[in-house]
């Protein structure tokens, strides 16, 4: 700071430019960035919301994952089964195809899950990145939502996979559905990932047909599901 | 205001009406532009904050989940239940009263697990997610 006889200390040029300096760079950001920023933040807020089109549109996703990645199972398991001369009508056949459908219902199930964890997952790291933009830091936005659509699809694959061996197995087919299995296999990259996932929270990596509760048998006996 | 616009040809005139010609023009400006970045905080990210705080301590997110993860799976069983009928219909078979018997005690069974497993993993990963926000790695309950 400058001085004058008067004793009171003046502003220098250099201080009065710093002073503008900053209001206009504030300026600036509040009428081209904080627009963009509001919109940013309203739409993650609204993504969020329980039963949001967002998350509507990630659980039809993974329901028509899963009904497709089935639907190839079922035509894999009624082939194996009359080639096997096991013909629909026969017990065999019967609860073979019945317990496919349960197997369905509980990858469905367990996919609308995942979908809405993801969906969660999404949410709470775009709201962090909102954060982060609004402590001057820089962020990433919205990589969490491709990930969720690429896994759905690869869980659901390996599902009706698990599903369709442990049925085949169950009325001894083995080695029908190997065409299945390498159909699927292409299709399957990845999901080794998504296997682990599931693996560390207990559903295991057999696939929802045969691993179901394997790591809460405790809980499942307590409420006297199983013996 | 849209995103195109350009200081270089539309300079950004004084907002605070501070007085260029003032002693304490530079003091002035740079109390007035850190109050108005605080007001822009509280206005505009404070609120955020607030959501991700709420979502991370609020134990009633978990058993939302829960008792969601649990209606997921009661509703696809439901749903399959008429499909895996049409399908059967389809191939001209229907269920003999053991068939039946059988495929209703495996399907609750089924459905039962299901249900469990769908919870204890809603409310596990739920947990984790509101510990990790929170700073604090959690161990993984159900491994």
């Amino acid at each position: 700071m400058g001085s004058k006889n008067s004793g009171k200390v003046q502003e220098t040029a250099a201080q009065r430019a710093q002073a503008e300096h900053a209001m206009n760079q504030l300026n600036d950001y509040k009428q081209r960035w904080l627009p963009v920023q509001q919109k940013l933040a309203s739409t993650i807020l609204e993504q969020g919301e329980k039963g949001s089109e967002a998350r509507r549109l990630a659980a039809g996703k993974a329901s028509t994952d899963t009904a497709m990645s089935f639907d190839k199972a079922n035509s894999a398991l009624e082939k194996g089964l009359t080639n096997a001369g096991a013909a629909p009508g026969s017990a065999k056949a019967n609860l073979a195809m019945t317990g496919l459908g349960a197997d369905e219902a509980a990858a469905g199930g367990l996919g609308h899950l995942m979908s809405e964890q993801q969906m969660d997952d999404a949410y709470t790291q775009n709201l962090g990145a909102l954060m982060s933009l609004g402590r001057g830091e820089r962020a990433t936005v919205g990589t969490s939502m491709t990930n969720m659509a690429r896994a759905s699809a690869e869980q659901a694959s390996a599902d009706a996979q698990a599903a369709l061996l442990q049925r085949s197995g169950n009325a001894q087919l083995a080695g029908q559905v190997v065409g299945f299995g390498i159909q699927q296999g292409a299709s399957k990259q990845g999901s080794d990932k998504i296997q682990a996932m599931f693996s560390q929270t207990g559903v295991g990596g057999s696939g929802f047909g045969t691993g179901l509760a394997y790591g809460n048998q405790d809980l499942a006996s307590a409420s006297g599901m199983v013996p | 205001m849209p995103t195109s616009w350009n200081p270089a040809t539309n300079p950004i005139t004084n907002p605070y009406g501070i007085n260029r010609g003032s002693d304490t023009f530079a003091a002035d400006t740079l109390a007035q532009v850190t109050r108005d970045q605080w007001n822009n905080y509280v206005q505009n990210f404070v609120p955020i904050e607030n959501r991700l705080i709420q979502y991370a301590t609020d134990p009633n997110v978990v058993s939302d989940a829960m008792a969601d993860a649990s209606t997921g799976i009661h509703q696809a069983f439901a749903a399959q239940q008429g499909t895996t009928d049409r399908r059967l219909k389809s191939l001209g078979v229907q269920l003999s009263p053991e068939e039946q018997a059988a495929q209703t005690r495996a399907s609750g069974l089924q459905e039962g697990l299901a249900d469990v497993q769908s919870q204890n993993t809603a409310r596990d990963l739920t947990m984790q997610r509101q510990q990790s926000i929170l700073g604090s790695p959690a161990p993984t309950g159900a491994s």
